[in-house]
Order: structure tokens, then sequence, then C-alpha cells
């Protein structure tokens, strides 16, 4: 397969609080837009909480380097990259270019996890890492899973950012702090933006919620993920999308999917 | 069915799934003329409840000639009020729950429940109310943007999405 976009893309999926299941959706959208015949890169930025790679199935030993070693000197940026194109989408030659999947995990070491904590990094090394990793690996989107909340490295990620994912759960609680993100991300003039509701449960009115989240933040919402059982019992131990590909949540993403891949 | 006692079931029946809290109806299905009914995870029941507590065939509502009976046909059981029920007949307006975790529903039958419906309004639950305090808002987006670090990605932010192009 030989197609590839005009301009590579980064996206940044943000949450302000912890539990929006922001890394499932990560991860799912990642590996439909890779599906969809192109050569995509996530990066777990979550360095504090680390836990995309659960999603692949990696274990910690499969981690040759981590982007903790990139951010501390010990090795180029796409040598911590794992191909996990085989295990997200299957049957796939192994010498072709599109469609491929990687994965830059953040170290499980407690004690490298606590460095960060005390230490801290330099961001702008995290921002030359994003942009050596689009070059480097030949990308074609880069998805950045980002920590909750607002710190130094969410901001630089909204800001590099050609489109900035929002999950946001219907629950007081997250509205706030997605309203700040909305504002940041305005201010940062990120190209374009928007919202994925995300645990709807069962009773709630998909197209009120729709309405009414969409115009509290003027922002687009592009999906009302249902909260789905199946997906609880999936117990993030599986892509969502490779285990009930007809599922109505898994049909939702799809469309966030074609319409990221359109880009 | 040629027992003279034998009546027709009644024209609709009506089951609501309700809210674990406030024990409103949040879904609601409808049946009409029919007379077994039957209510499970698995895609293809009649009443499909996708909760981890409900089994793939958990109950059967069975029109017995006079009467509605629930069965119960799971592992977790079917309780009516506080009590474990293998075979019950079913009143108008009698709540059951699937487990004694699981969600409770609501057996309504004849024209008594379209206007116990119509009294209970749920538009307004179906939807969160959310809001933003935009007080706060301002003060938050305010003690960001002031910062160095902000104000140093703004000027720099078309540039930083600018390398990713070249």
């Amino acid at each position: 397969m030989t197609k590839t976009v005009a301009v590579p893309k980064i996206i940044s999926t943000h949450s302000f609080r912890g539990g929006t299941g922001k890394s499932n959706t990560t991860a799912n959208l990642a590996v439909l837009v890779a599906r969809a015949g192109w050569r995509v890169g996530i990066i777990d930025t979550d360095i504090q909480s680390p836990g995309i790679h659960v999603l692949f199935r990696l274990q910690e030993s499969e981690f040759r380097h981590s982007l903790n070693d990139y951010l501390w000197g010990k090795c180029r940026i796409e040598q911590a990259a794992i191909d996990v194109t085989m295990r997200a989408i299957g049957d796939v030659h192994e010498d072709s270019e599109r469609p491929r999947l990687f994965l830059i995990p953040s170290s499980l070491k407690t004690g490298e996890i606590a460095r960060v904590l005390r230490e801290g990094y330099d961001v702008g090394l995290l921002n030359d890492g994003l942009h050596d990793l689009l070059k480097r690996l030949q990308l074609d989107f880069l998805f950045i899973d980002t920590h909750p909340g607002v710190n130094e490295e969410t901001l630089l990620s909204i800001a590099v950012s050609d489109l900035l994912v929002l999950i946001v759960r219907p629950d007081q609680q997250d509205f706030q702090g997605t309203a700040v993100a909305v504002e940041l991300a305005r201010k940062l003039k990120v190209p374009e933006m928007f919202i994925v509701i995300n645990k709807v449960p069962q009773g709630m009115d998909a197209d009120a919620l729709r309405a009414q989240v969409g115009k509290m933040f003027e922002t687009e919402v592009a999906a009302v993920l249902p909260l789905s059982t199946e997906m609880v019992r999936t117990a993030s131990g599986d892509i969502f999308c490779n285990r009930y590909p007809d599922h109505p949540l898994a049909t939702a993403l799809q469309t966030v999917a074609d319409r990221i891949a359109r880009l | 069915m040629g027992d003279g006692g034998v009546l027709e079931p009644p024209r609709e029946v009506v089951l609501q799934l309700l809210d674990p809290t406030y024990h409103r109806p949040v879904k609601t299905w409808r049946f009409t003329g029919a007379t077994t009914i039957t209510v499970g995870r698995e895609a293809g029941c009649d009443v499909e409840i996708s909760d981890p507590y409900v089994s793939r065939l958990h109950a059967e509502l069975v029109w017995r000639g006079e009467e509605w009976i629930l069965i119960s046909k799971g592992r977790n059981g079917v309780l009516v009020g506080s009590q474990p029920v293998v075979e019950a007949p079913l009143a108008d307006e009698t709540q059951f729950r699937l487990g004694s975790l699981g969600p409770a529903l609501r057996f309504c039958t004849g024209e008594e429940e379209g206007e116990h419906l119509n009294t209970i309004c749920f538009e307004t639950e179906t939807v969160p109310v959310c809001f933003v305090d935009e007080s706060k808002l301002r003060d938050d987006v305010g003690q960001i943007t002031e910062g160095e670090y902000f104000q140093k990605l703004q000027q720099q932010a078309e540039t930083l999405r600018l390398r990713s192009r070249t």
C-alpha cells in the first residue's frame, strides 16, 4: 500500500479527570485509523500513571526502552517504539509499510515514575520527541494519550495538536474542567477540537445530552458513547473494537476514527 | 386451550426498567398480545438488559390463562420484594429484581399503567443538569494563561504545529 497523508497529524486525547475512558478511547481510535491503512503511533505521555500498553497486552519485559529513557537521554525516541501491528491489526505482512501501529510506552518501573514526579523532565525535549517520531517512523497520525488535568506536558500536547479530542463523561465533575481545557485550546488556536461524551448510561437521552454539551462548550460533540457492560468486562485486556466489532460502541468509535482519518 | 376458564391475556403488557435509586422508569418495553416474554442479557431476549448480574436468560413471564406468572431461569434468581421466588404470580404494578444485586423491573398491565406512566415526567431525569461556573472558569483559565510557560507556548504554538509539517 502506498497511500500517504499530505502532512502528518497529531491528535491529543485529553480529559480533565481520570477514569473517563481516555486511554481505551485513544487505543481504539488509533487501531481503527491504522486499520484504514495508515501508519499510526500512540505515545503514552501519562508518565505518572501509564496504562495504555495494557490494552495491547504488552508486558514490561517487552519494553526495550520507554519514553522515560528518551527524556533522560538514554535512547532516541524511535527506539522506544514497539510495533504492535500484528497484535492489534492482525494479518499484515511484516514488510508492509501500511497499515502499521506503534506504541511508545512510559516506564512501569515505580522508581522511574517516582523520579519523574520528583525531578520533572524537560518538556521541550518531549516536543522534539514528538516531531522526531513523526519523521523517523514516517507516521501519518500520532495519538498522544495525555495525563489528566492541566500541566506543562498536557499544555504542550494541546499546543502541538492538529486535533484535540476531549473525553467527558455525563458528570458535573467533568464539565467544569473540560470548560477550562476548551478555553485553553482556543487560546492556543488548536485547528480542530471536538468532544466525545463517554460512558453514557442506558436510559439517558443521547441526543438531548449531545445538544446540551455542545451548546455549553460551543464545541462539536463528535460522538456519544454508551456505557457498556462489555467494555467493563473487557477490563482493558483487549482492544474493544477488535473483540466486539459490531457493538454500538465500536460503531460509534468507527465514526470518530473515520473523521480523524479524513483530517 | 379449550378450557372455558382461560382468559385472553391483557391487551398490553408493559415492563419498565427502574432507576436503582429513585425507582423511576429508565426504559420501557411494551408487548401487545404476547403470552411469553423472555428477560435476559442475551441478544434475542424480548427484554434485553446488558448488566453483569443478569443471566443470558434470567426470567420468563408466561400467561397461564388467567394470570401472568414470573418464572426464574437464571443462576442469580429473581426476587419479588425481598423474597426469592421460583415462580410467582404477577399482579399489576409488581416490582421484581433480577438477582439480589441486579436491576429492578416493574410489571404493568391494562389501561392503568398508561395513566401511571403519564404522571411520571422523566424527560429531565434522562439528561444530567450540567452547568459551568463562569466565574471559576475565568479564574482557572486566568491563572494558567497568565503563567510564563503558557504565554511562551501561545507565542510558539503555530510554529510548533508547522514544524510537524516540514
